[in-house]
């Protein structure tokens, strides 16, 4: 950077070239307005600079009081009166800091520019998240803007232990990425993974945290996510307590939770927060529906068509009846509708609030309707396939739900071609394929394998959420010396 | 960075060992411990566990003596030299192979012959085969993972089936507990079950990969004591479900105890579909183990570097010999005889031996690509898909024998009754079809009609008594319904002078006479259900030649369906027809008869709401059979000596009846040879396998006890 604004502000808008979005200002300051600056913004990120609200408005009528000594003096000892001003000394550090949404100031004699923070991008608030929607617990969601959700974060935990750390990402998108976790919980072999993991690619833009996330991956063929998501900062903070490491992107509201395993998308946050009966129901409820959303059609498929002497003699003589009529073979009907289905899914989720409401209304009730009237499917395949449906819904996790949904189809193709070999076949594939899968070094199906790795601690935060007095211990993803999260105060409160 | 890469825990060993030895145990070793020990086969798997804890005790000490880090091939080449230990390797290495081979053999046989019977043995291989390929390449821990996980999932459901069937145990079938004179059996037996457990040597390839070498041990005494307490329970209900003659017969009788055992609720109708699972995994485990030792030993003494290409020709070499023995019945059992004779005296010999040199020598000194060839299977294969639509569900079947030739009638179900909106077509409730013989008439139908016949919901079958009286159409009729697994064991069976006459009173019924008639015997309140006679009985008494059936006889009465005699069938021969009374007094000897009422001659009018019956062979040179009859009686009004007079009647009656059905039809009313080993271990060693010998020495003796009760 030069002493001359001249050829700063030539240097600076030679790199910008002619953006109509960067508003470039020359004006005067100092008591005497002798004092040439040079003020560029994004446009919509920097206020009304008179006015007396915008930082920017204060700070120059307050320049507009001083000498040009005092000027320097005062940009020098960051002696503004703004938290948050920042001094480069490279146009091309002055450049990204107009790019991150602030307002970049170049005066005449000083060889510095000073970032001074406004308005910024504009950014969607804070709101309930539209996935992971919970009874009881908060209700806040996390925003667009990375610095909000890393506030929201902190605001759960107040410690000085909780760490951020930023990276950026993407060589023209240059977004922020943060990496948030516990100084003395998380492993530190943990964290260099993921910043190496981070720094593997270079790549040109990272718009979204699900960026990172298939980049990170260790296994980009597996069905099933290795990297947890949410939308709930309590969650997030949830995941930190037990030692696990957040990953934060710009532009995102959706952040990155690892390691994870089969057990931790299964969980909500609520249940935490309800009583461990009502939890660990819903849970064992949320496990079966994951297991029923992979393999029903599957299973309906291999029964019908190749085990009938599994089902009682009433069942099978009313599915036949149903069958009556229907043109086409079990498996087509099958795939239709599961096909159907999905449309209606993907059309539902496409359309705006309301009519999404709508799509889903009139395809699952006049459709299904009309189809088994006019004898397209049986009753029984509808209602198969909407049983199969609700338990995709009731998977907790979008991501995960959508590996089951895929291997329905795996299910479908492997039963009707070979039954409930077919089925066994394609269980055992899927095991195999789920028993080598790791997130970051733990076994995705912990702890249901591996559980001696926590001396079975674990499994007390499983298939069953055993009282919250008795998980005190912090699951794996912990240091071991930092494994105790709960112990109990009034030991001898009863002998008073 | 968490978990420890390529170790495995303790528990996960004795899993993975657990299911090495559970299915190819329970699946394959009733049959051959029937054969060898018979009635002692539980006190060959008492002994075998006991050498199988004593054999992994000595792993347990080969474990100790490895160096740390020392894998078992390192440790057979410091115990025997170079070539020695490389000799010894390759020992294990055929073994391994030639295992691996068989279990895809049996595991094909049993896919083909319980679940997809119209499959391709080859392509049921191939596709197994693949999968054990792709879990191998991801490494032990993996592995390790997949049974930890599925352990429970397998083992709830088969000791649930377990605990369901024990109500279906005969305990005089179990009896007498030890015959002398089968020493050898039982020796031969407990052998054939160490075998199993010898596998348990796997652990020794297992050091490498434990997280602890020291809990290998444990974790293989647990797996012996695991399985043997399994293959015991499950020993002995099959032979009290079966008899020991008829399971000498079949070939997996485990799987055939799944397809009888009936759950409560009535969720599902048969199980055998889901349970194969059982032995799905527990074989697909010991296959896979097989591969995987296989491979590296075949890595480590060809291929040093080549892990993967080892495994792909491992396992083409596994495929090959499991098609051989496909193919040739001689190499199977070829191959299971090498087993007791080569491969365990090897796989308990090489440890025992490097242990004890190992020993003197101290002394001395010291003193991938699975979708593309499952999209190839699924070109290649014959699907074998059958629609619902495509098939007719039989509830009843009647058997005529005709002049010279077999008529069979079905009873289906009106399908338009079921759900009339959708079956505007009109389904056949009826269909009559008549051939040479039973199998010939049988497969016209699928070339008479457009439909497929699915006998899995056949609820009773009527067969003539004619048809039942030629023990050569008998013989041919079971024999086909065995070998083409037709109809279910648990079929209600009825006899009736014109079978095709009886099912045509179906029209007079609500329902379908199948289940009209399946309801008749479920609804009686005076015997239990389980004590019908079923088509299975038959089967079981055909091998085992030891007890009495009476199976319902039908006539027509009122248009309607009813039971006015019963036909008996017993040391596996028609005998003939005996009447209601005669019935009755049998099943009330044999204490089967929860509930009887009547009316006495001056119209008294009595009922019985409780009877004990006690039953003891007498000590000595005869055989006496006494039966002590215990009832509470109820009589309505007053009456003087009637506990003196029913005594009287009851004794007199049973002397009468037993005295009458041993010279006609020649039968034994008591059962009483079905208890002989348990009652007199003496006599039932004498008359083993000679039942008319036995009834012709037999004297019956009653005596009645009359407790009157308000």
């Amino acid at each position: 950077m030069d002493r001359e604004l001249s050829k700063n502000k030539a240097a600076f808008l030679e790199l910008f070239g002619e953006s109509a979005d960067i508003k470039k200002k020359s004006m005067y300051v100092g008591v005497e307005r002798d004092v040439a600056c040079f003020i560029a913004y994004v446009e919509v990120t920097g206020g009304s600079f008179m006015f007396e609200n915008s930082v920017v408005g204060k700070l120059l009528n307050r320049l507009c009081t001083m000498e040009r000594k005092d000027i320097y003096a005062c940009l020098e000892k960051n002696a503004l009166g703004i938290s948050d001003a920042t001094l480069f000394e490279t146009i091309e550090d002055a450049a990204l800091g107009l790019l991150t949404g602030d307002v970049m100031l170049f005066i005449d004699g000083f060889d510095k520019a000073v970032k001074i923070p406004d308005k910024g991008y504009p950014a969607m608030p804070v709101k309930e998240p539209d996935s992971e929607k919970v009874i009881r617990g908060s209700r806040e969601g996390f925003a667009d803007s990375i610095k909000v959700n890393t506030a929201l974060i902190r605001k759960r935990l107040r410690t000085p232990n909780l760490r951020v750390k930023e990276v950026r990402l993407g060589t023209r998108s240059n977004t922020n990425v943060d990496i948030v976790y516990m100084e003395d919980l998380a492993e530190p072999k943990l964290i260099k993974e993921v910043e190496r993991r981070l720094s593997r690619y270079e790549i040109d833009g990272i718009l979204d945290s699900g960026m990172i996330e298939q980049l990170s991956e260790e296994k980009w063929y597996s069905p099933f996510p290795q990297f947890q998501t949410t939308q709930r900062p309590d969650r997030a903070a949830m995941a930190i307590l037990e030692g696990r490491v957040v990953v934060l992107s710009d532009n995102s509201p959706t952040g990155l939770i690892v390691p994870t395993d089969y057990n931790s998308f299964i969980k909500t946050s609520d249940d935490y927060y309800n009583r461990w009966e009502i939890a660990s129901f819903a849970r064992i409820l949320r496990y079966m529906a994951a297991f029923f959303a992979m393999t029903l059609p599957g299973l309906y498929l291999a029964v019908t068509n190749f085990h009938t002497q599994v089902l009682p003699t009433t069942l099978l003589l009313s599915f036949a009846a149903a069958r009556q009529g229907v043109p086409f073979p079990a498996v087509v009907e099958v795939l239709l509708m599961e096909l159907s289905f999905e449309l209606l899914r993907e059309a539902g989720v496409r359309l705006p609030g309301a009519m999404g409401n709508t799509i889903g209304i009139v395809g699952g009730l006049i459709i299904g309707q009309a189809a088994v009237e006019a004898n397209i499917v049986s009753p029984i395949v509808v209602i198969v396939v909407a049983f199969t449906a609700l338990c995709s819904f009731a998977i907790p996790n979008e991501e995960f739900a959508t590996a089951f949904r895929l291997l329905k189809f795996g299910f479908i193709f492997l039963c009707s071609w070979l039954g409930f070999y077919g089925f066994l076949y394609s269980l055992l594939l899927v095991l195999i394929h789920l028993s080598h899968l790791k997130s970051f070094g733990i076994p995705y199906l912990m702890p249901f394998v591996g559980a001696d790795l926590s001396n079975y601690e674990d499994e007390r935060d499983s298939l069953i959420r055993q009282p919250l007095f008795f998980m005190k211990r912090r699951p794996i993803y912990a240091r071991k010396e930092q494994r105790t999260r709960l112990r109990r105060k009034d030991k001898h409160v009863f002998k008073k | 960075m968490f978990s420890k890469n390529n170790k495995i825990s303790k528990r996960q060993i004795f899993r993975l060992l657990t299911y090495d030895l559970l299915g190819i145990g329970t699946l394959l070793l009733p049959t051959a411990l029937a054969n060898k020990a018979g009635r002692n086969g539980a006190l060959s798997i008492g002994i075998a566990i006991a050498a199988g804890v004593i054999f992994a005790g000595l792993l347990g000490g080969v474990i100790h003596s490895m160096q740390e880090d020392e894998s078992y091939s390192s440790y057979l080449r410091r115990c025997f030299g170079k070539i020695g230990g490389k000799l010894a390797l390759l020992g294990y290495g055929i073994y391994y192979l030639f295992l691996g081979g068989y279990c895809t053999y049996v595991f094909g046989h049993l896919i083909i012959s319980d679940l997809l019977k119209e499959q391709s043995f080859y392509w049921v291989c191939a596709g197994i085969l693949l999968l054990a390929v792709y879990g191998i390449f991801q490494g032990i821990e993996g592995r390790a993972r997949i049974y930890e996980i599925l352990f429970w999932f397998l083992m709830i459901p088969l000791f649930l089936m377990l605990f369901f069937s024990a109500e279906d145990v005969d305990i005089p079938r179990l009896f007498p507990l030890y015959t002398s004179g089968n020493d050898l059996g039982v020796f031969q037996g407990s052998y054939m079950t160490f075998s199993i457990f010898s596998l348990s040597s796997f652990s020794l390839f297992l050091v490498p990969f434990a997280a602890e070498k020291k809990q290998i041990k444990g974790a293989c005494m647990k797996a012996v004591g695991f399985c043997g307490g399994v293959l015991l329970v499950l020993y002995i209900i099959l032979q009290g479900s079966f008899g020991i003659g008829a399971l000498q017969e079949l070939e997996y009788p485990a799987v055939t105890l799944m397809s009888m055992i009936q759950i409560p609720g009535g969720f599902l109708q048969r199980q055998d579909a889901l349970m194969v699972a059982v032995w799905f995994y527990t074989v697909f485990a010991l296959l896979s183990s097989s591969m995987f030792y296989a491979s590296e030993t075949v890595k480590e003494l060809l291929f040093k570097q080549k892990g993967k290409f080892s495994i792909v020709l491992t396992a083409l070499i596994l495929f090959g010999i499991g098609v051989w023995c496909y193919r040739s019945k001689v190499f199977s059992d070829m191959l299971l005889k090498l087993f007791f004779t080569v491969a365990t005296p090897l796989a308990v010999g090489i440890p025992l031996l490097a242990r004890l040199l190992l020993g003197f020598k101290k002394k001395k000194k010291h003193i991938s690509a699975l979708a593309a060839v499952l999209c190839c299977m699924c070109v290649f294969s014959g699907c074998s898909t059958m629609e619902l639509e495509n098939r007719n569900f039989p509830l009843a079947m009647g058997i005529d024998k005709d002049k010279d030739e077999c008529r069979i009638s079905y009873k289906f179900e009106d399908l338009s009754s079921v759900a009339d909106q959708n079956a505007a077509a009109g389904s056949t409730t009826d269909f009559y079809i008549r051939d040479k013989d039973f199998y010939t008439a049988m497969s016209k139908y699928a070339n008479d009609t457009n439909k497929v016949l699915d006998y899995n919901h056949m609820k009773v079958l009527v067969l003539s008594k004619e048809f039942v009286e030629d023990a050569k159409d008998l013989e041919y009729f079971l024999d086909v319904c065995e070998s083409k697994d037709l109809i279910a064991r648990n079929t209600l069976l009825f006899l009736a002078e014109d079978a095709g006459e009886i099912l045509a009173l179906d029209k007079n019924l609500d329902r379908t006479i199948g289940s009209y008639l399946e309801e008749l015997i479920e609804s009686r309140k005076d015997y239990e259900l389980k004590d019908a006679v079923t088509l299975g009985d038959i089967f079981n008494e055909i091998e085992n030649k030891e007890q009495l059936l009476l199976i319902p006889v039908l006539t027509e009465k009122g248009k309607l369906p009813v039971i006015e005699s019963y036909y008996a069938f017993s040391g596996g021969e028609a005998k003939g027809e005996i009447d209601i009374n005669e019935a009755v007094l049998s099943y009330l000897t044999q204490g089967k008869i929860k509930y009887l009422s009547f009316i006495l001659e001056d119209g008294t009018p009595i009922s019985i709401e409780r009877i004990r019956v006690k039953n003891s062979f007498s000590r000595g040179d005869e055989i006496r059979y006494l039966t002590q009859i215990q009832l509470e009686v109820s009589v309505e009004g007053e009456k003087k000596n009637v506990k003196k007079e029913l005594t009287k009647l009851f004794e007199a009656q049973l002397e009468k009846t037993a005295q009458k059905l041993f010279k006609t039809p020649g039968i034994d009313m008591t059962n009483s040879f079905y208890r002989l080993g348990m009652g007199n271990r003496k006599k039932y060693t004498e008359y083993q396998n000679r039942i008319d010998a036995y009834e012709k020495e037999l004297q019956l003796d009653f005596e009645v006890e009359i407790i009157l009760v308000q």
